[in-house]
């Protein structure tokens, strides 16, 4: 992980941003060049994204711990619990104000996916600058929150998209199955958070083969607001909670609201399972690729202001 | 974790033999959704392969492609031929019936395609930058094609090109994103490494042990002709001509997963040979399943004895 730190160097979440935008590229340039048969295919289309998430999900898993959750019980969950109520909360008054086709162009669907996860490279990378080894080990419980698990929970809590318990199930046992591996042997588990770290760019890459940048462009406006509410919903509920709760300055709240990479998987994946969403999920995807640019750089600028202002 | 290391490619071989395990056992794993399907089925090989032969084209740049040219082209013509002479030999003499109760069908299919997932594992455990880049050429000679051609099936003009563009289009890509990214290639150099793990249980979630004996002593004669004729010729040449210690002769020495579907496939063009499919489909899949086992073994005693050697001889 220090590699890639050093190698990507300034750029954040650029882990799994580069090889997105490049991906993104050659498939709006050449569209159909990396579906040209079945190995291509099976590297850029949605049979390798669902592998990638897969093996996500895995050792995300893996990094939760019993040591870990016993140190970080307390921040970590207060984070977690934080961003979800959050989730709930504003998806349930946005869903409530402005119904399924949302405001400004943005979808519930694309608000709910924009905040309910979070980019748990940059809380690291974050933790690294600012916390301590308790902050770190919260690290493992809030990289529960960078998988779509938690949204597609919020997303059927809210009644918003019809998602079925198997679905859920089917997030969740990939999960289920590292959290095993990782408290069988500590080697495990350093294994599969490493390899969270080392297939990141893979992800990346499968996500972008299903990105078109002219649905950027066209979602641009609708990200930027969607990026701006994203960054806005950490002082609603996150923030007090990590001052009041957890006694501790904040910044690591805010750095919870990255809108994580993952997210741009939910709105074809809804699509799936909820035939109703189809005609948002093209949009809703491309206002979620902005956010997610977007908050990965200006959700750490805002942390260290905060930091800066209100740190002791 | 470390029982990982005692075992011969045990990064590969514990997750592949659990998995394979299961599937004996319990039959296919659970398949919920996609992404349970993804993790518990076979599906996600060729997705794992994909990013694998990416990673491989990044090891790959002006300076060393010469050379994985020369040992991918020395293996690989080193390891179809000595197959194909097989083939062809066994068919000249003892006609389509074959001998030792292999049939020529038998014989093609499961002399002429390799595991190519097994060779890019053990290549990335035992092998320097270039033998880790080495699968990349090896998916070439992968799939049913060349067992085809050999029984006359098709032309040389039917080869799919399409198709073998598409099986190096990761190889291509990885080229270019080695070449124009800094640190894309050291960060993918550990990605494959991350990777084998995983691979390894997918191609598991396929292998059914109960293969081994299914086709009697046939097939394991079949996997025999496989490890010891060519693996022996193959590693010859990679000793002789590429100046190599020859573990990567031993690691391309398996029969393919996917070649158990081409006696079927063989039959459905040609029904000449339809009286053969049953048995030549269990001994490809007995040699399978031995291969996938015993030539990870060899490679790894092979690389431990004379890796060193070779390394030596070069300073």
């Amino acid at each position: 992980m220090e590699k890639i730190k050093e190698i990507y160097g300034k750029i954040p979440a650029a882990s799994i941003v580069v090889p997105m935008v490049i991906a993104a590229l050659i498939n709006s340039l050449i569209p159909g060049l990396l579906n040209i048969g079945a190995t291509s295919g099976a590297i850029a289309t949605e049979d390798g994204l669902n592998t990638l998430v897969a093996i996500t999900l895995l050792c995300v898993g893996g990094q939760l711990t019993v040591d870990r959750l016993r140190l970080a019980l307390g921040r970590g969950f207060t984070l977690f619990l934080a961003k979800w109520l959050t989730s709930l909360v504003l998806g349930y008054i946005f869903f409530r104000l402005f119904g399924s086709a949302g405001i400004f162009g943005i979808s519930a669907l694309a608000f709910v996916a924009a905040i309910s996860n979070h980019n748990n490279t940059i809380f690291i990378a974050m933790t690294r600058d600012y916390g301590d080894e308790y902050d770190l080990a919260s690290a493992a419980i809030t990289a529960i929150i960078s998988v779509p698990i938690f949204t597609f929970i919020s997303l059927s809590m809210l009644g918003i998209a019809d998602i079925s318990p198997e679905s859920i199930i089917d997030l969740i046992l990939p999960l289920a199955i590292g959290i095993g591996l990782g408290n069988l042997d500590k080697s495990i588990s350093d294994f599969l958070s490493k390899a969270q770290a080392y297939t990141m760019p893979f992800l990346g890459f499968a996500i972008g083969a299903g990105i078109d940048l002219m649905e950027i462009f066209e979602g641009g406006p609708g990200g930027l607001i969607l990026a701006f509410m994203t960054i806005a919903s950490s002082f609603l509920i996150s923030l007090p909670a990590d001052r009041l709760i957890n006694k501790r300055p904040g910044w690591a709240a805010i750095s919870t609201y990255t809108t994580a990479g993952n997210a741009l998987v939910v709105p074809s994946l809804v699509a799936t399972i909820d035939p109703t969403w189809e005609s948002f999920a093209g949009l809703a995807q491309a206002q979620l690729g902005t956010a997610v640019i977007l908050t990965s750089i200006f959700i750490p600028i805002v942390a260290r202001l905060w930091n800066q202002r209100f740190g002791n | 974790m470390n029982f990982f290391k005692k075992i011969p490619a045990g990064n590969m071989m514990v997750p592949l033999l659990v998995s394979a395990l299961i599937y004996t056992i319990f039959g296919q794993g659970p398949a919920i959704g996609d992404f349970t399907e993804a993790l518990f089925t076979a599906k996600s090989v060729r997705t794992l392969m994909g990013l694998n032969l990416m990673a491989a084209g990044s090891q790959i740049d002006f300076s060393n492609i010469r050379e994985v040219i020369k040992r991918a082209g020395v293996i690989s013509l080193a390891r179809i031929l000595t197959g194909l002479a097989i083939v062809l030999g066994v068919g000249a003499i003892f006609g389509n019936d074959g001998v030792f109760g292999l049939s020529v069908l038998a014989l093609a299919c499961g002399l002429l395609n390799h595991n190519n997932s097994v060779f890019i594992s053990l290549n990335i455990n035992y092998g320097d930058r270039i033998d880790r880049a080495l699968a990349g050429f090896g998916s070439l000679i992968t799939g049913p094609m060349i067992a085809m051609v050999t029984l006359g099936m098709s032309g040389l003009a039917d080869i799919p090109f399409l198709a073998m563009v598409d099986s190096i289009m990761p190889v291509f890509l990885g080229i270019l994103i080695g070449h124009f990214i800094r640190g894309a290639r050291e960060v993918f150099a550990t990605s494959q490494k991350m990777i084998i793990p995983f691979l390894g249980f997918a191609m598991g979630a396929s292998i059914d042990l109960r293969n081994i004996y299914r086709a009697d002593l046939s097939g394991l004669i079949l996997a025999i002709i496989v490890i010891l004729v060519i693996g022996s010729v193959t590693v010859f040449f990679d000793r002789k001509i590429n100046k190599r210690p020859g573990h990567a002769g031993w690691a391309i020495s398996t029969t393919g997963a996917n070649a158990v579907a081409v006696p079927a496939m063989v039959a459905a063009i040609d029904p000449v040979w339809e009286a053969y499919v049953p048995l030549a489909t269990a001994q490809v899949a007995a040699s399978v399943v031995i291969t996938i086992i015993v030539t990870p073994m060899i490679t790894d005693f092979w690389a431990k004895r004379f890796t060193k050697e070779v390394e030596d001889g070069k300073d």
